[in-house]
């Protein structure tokens, strides 16, 4: 079902799964396990939950498929311009948030844990 | 799908068969290529399968939560549809209980004065009792039944009721069915306001007995009821629009 029609503002809260996987479409369009890979840098992120999460954001419009690879195996996914909203609309939420905390005086690591699963490979640089 | 010739993998391609069919069909090519990818990768292959396992755990749950959740808008259509007509079914089965139950007690009188004698006592003090006044509020707010004895040309002869003052006269037509069926049941309207159910035998003499009872009484537990079941429809169906709404709300907001 597209919800194009919808505001960026009614996607909002973005859970942090669905926001990887939306700022790794960012730079253009990627295939599921490219995208995987950059979106694990913040996240856990198997392929049960990376295409089950890519299934939900074409059903509401906000990711969009390009094409398939040469053999066929592999789609391709861009940002929908209802993506591009709703990522930009989540980042500026997300800002605000980060405002407050340093205005309360919250400290900001320098080295972020990200709860990968064990056993899976480091993303490559 | 390829088969994969590694153990682990071949676990997973098989486990992927468990995934809802439409999403199996979508996804289950990449699902499995982007595993063999990663296994390639990985520096611990067991600590990859435990990963890949409990990944593959939760998301199976979610999908199939997903396709099968009672709150998708076609679901809630058919259920809705599915309850109504329950609830029609109830209304009618409650509707002939009642109708039923108001005809017991006349059955019983009509079936206990053709089978006895006239001079039964407790049906010469019945017919002998102080007449009621089939118009009367009081009678038709009762479960008190009567009971009319006519020849067999239909003529009232006795009985312990008057309808403005006069012994019944009954349409003929339930004389005759009485006579072809030795028994008839039927909703007798006289006029507006007042409905009686009426049970109907035929005598050895030729002769009818027919007892009644007020239809009032059981008519107003029958619009109680359909008063209730229609709150209960209402709430019903405010709960699958409400559900239908939720779940439009959720195909809207992808989560994880």
């Amino acid at each position: 079902m597209s919800t194009s029609g919808l505001s960026p503002s009614d996607h909002l809260p973005l859970t942090p799964a669905v926001f990887s996987i939306l700022l790794a479409l960012a730079d253009g369009e990627k295939h599921g396990y490219a995208i995987m890979l950059e979106a694990r840098q913040h996240i856990a992120m198997g392929p049960g939950t990376l295409y089950g999460s890519i299934d939900r954001l074409l059903a509401s419009g906000l990711i969009a498929e390009t094409g398939f690879t040469d053999d066929e195996r592999r789609r391709y996914y861009r940002l929908s311009a209802l993506g591009h909203q709703a990522l930009a609309a989540e980042t500026a939420r997300l800002a605000q948030s980060v405002k407050r905390a340093r205005s309360k005086g919250v400290r900001v690591l320098t080295r972020i844990p990200v709860a990968v699963p064990a056993g899976t490979p480091e993303p490559r640089a | 799908m390829n088969t994969p010739t590694q153990p682990r993998l071949r676990l997973y391609a098989l486990a992927l068969r468990l995934y809802p069919a439409a999403f199996r069909a979508r996804y289950a090519e990449e699902m499995l290529q982007t595993a063999r990818l990663e296994f390639a990768r990985s520096p611990h292959p067991v600590r990859f399968s435990a990963a890949l396992a409990s990944d593959t755990l939760r998301s199976l749950l979610r999908e199939h939560l997903r396709a099968a959740t009672p709150a998708r808008p076609g679901y809630v259509a058919a259920f809705a549809l599915f309850f109504t007509f329950l609830l029609i079914g109830v209304s009618v089965v409650n509707q002939q209980i009642l109708r039923r139950g108001a005809d017991r007690q006349p059955a019983f009188l009509a079936e206990k004065f053709t089978r006895s004698s006239p001079q039964d006592p407790s049906i010469a003090a019945t017919l002998a009792a102080p007449k009621q006044e089939i118009s009367s509020p009081a009678w038709l707010k009762s479960s008190s039944p009567i009971l009319l004895i006519y020849d067999a040309a239909g003529q009232p002869v006795a009985g312990n009721a008057v309808l403005h003052g006069t012994l019944p006269r009954l349409p003929h037509g339930i004389f005759n069915t009485i006579r072809d069926r030795r028994e008839f049941r039927v909703t007798w309207q006289p006029r507006v306001g007042i409905r009686v159910a009426l049970t109907g035998d035929a005598l050895p003499t030729g002769g009818f007995a027919v007892a009644g009872q007020s239809l009032i009484l059981s008519e107003s537990k029958e619009i109680r009821f359909h008063s209730l079941l229609l709150w209960i429809w209402a709430f019903a169906m405010f709960t699958c629009a409400s559900l239908a709404l939720f779940a439009r709300r959720r195909t809207r907001t992808p989560t994880a």
